[in-house]
């Protein structure tokens, strides 16, 4: 994957990992029984009272699937992308897919089948509510599509409320320099 | 939100601001504010504002049950029946 230029609102196929869940599965080795440790409060207290390796190996699933990249890697400096996976409708209630369809799901961004735009013929959502880090060597391929600035900027709007973001003085910011812009252009025409 | 009152612009003269110009009617030889008007296009934004920060409220108490089926779906992988194919080979350049 040629990853690091371009890539903001580019849709990839990637590997996409689910949230290592309790009970995890530790993998010791080729020679070793896979370890199960029932609570991740289990496994702090192996830490500390019989000490662990700096690092385990957790066994956890994913599945290789669309996604869409939120970041721009110009430098290419850091490896991993935020993501939003892209789920498809197929499996859901025809209420609900024609309440995403029509855009009264906040949290489901809607994409329809297509391969211009989306590259996709199934159609999808974008699920706001599936964050994920995704390194560049977990891309597979080339991008299939694109959100175009306007539906990037309607995401972003949208992942800051689910990720419960105070962007109260940024935006306030924002705000007085738009304000002082409009100021200063008003004071030129006159 | 803010409660909004309208009133027909025929029975009452107020000056009209410029987008980005808020008009300060001011009382008592300026020492108080009566009203603050805004060009339209700066209310809706003031309000946008509003219904974003006013509450604070955690967004999971907003999600719907499609919201939440279909995230269980994804991060299962249960929502696809099968791979799609077609869109997997347009990645590979196939």
């Amino acid at each position: 994957m040629s990853a690091g230029r371009g890539l903001r609102g580019a849709i990839v196929w990637a590997i996409a990992p689910y949230a290592p869940t309790a009970p995890f599965r530790i993998w010791g080795g080729p020679d070793q029984p896979v370890a199960v440790v029932e609570t991740a409060t289990d496994l702090a207290r192996m830490a500390l009272e019989r000490g662990l390796d700096p690092e385990q190996t957790f066994l956890t699933a994913g599945k290789l699937r669309p996604v869409v990249i939120l970041q721009e890697r110009p430098r290419r400096a850091l490896p991993e992308y935020a993501a939003l996976r892209i789920v498809r409708l197929e499996g859901l209630p025809r209420a609900g897919q024609e309440a995403i369809r029509a855009g009264r799901e906040p949290s489901l961004f809607y994409l329809k089948a297509g391969r211009a735009k989306y590259g996709m013929t199934k159609e999808g959502a974008i699920d706001l509510n599936s964050l994920l880090r995704i390194h560049e060597s977990a891309i597979a391929g080339r991008p299939i599509g694109r959100l175009d600035a306007d539906e990037m900027r309607a995401v972003g709007e949208s992942l800051a409320q689910h990720l419960d973001i105070d962007l109260t003085l940024l935006v306030e910011r924002k705000i007085r320099e738009r304000m002082a812009r409009l100021a200063a252009a008003r004071r030129t025409l006159d | 939100m803010i409660r909004t009152r309208s009133v027909a612009a025929n029975d009452v003269r107020v000056p009209e601001p410029e987008p980005g110009e808020a008009v300060r009617i001011e009382k008592y030889g300026g020492k108080a504010s009566k009203a603050v008007v805004l060009h339209p296009s700066d209310f809706a934004l003031f309000e946008r504002l509003l219904e974003i920060f006013e509450d604070g409220v955690p967004y999971e108490l907003e999600l719907t049950e499609t919201a939440l089926e279909a995230h269980a779906l994804a991060e299962s992988g249960r929502d696809e029946a099968e791979i799609d194919y077609e869109s997997l080979a347009r990645a590979l350049g196939e």
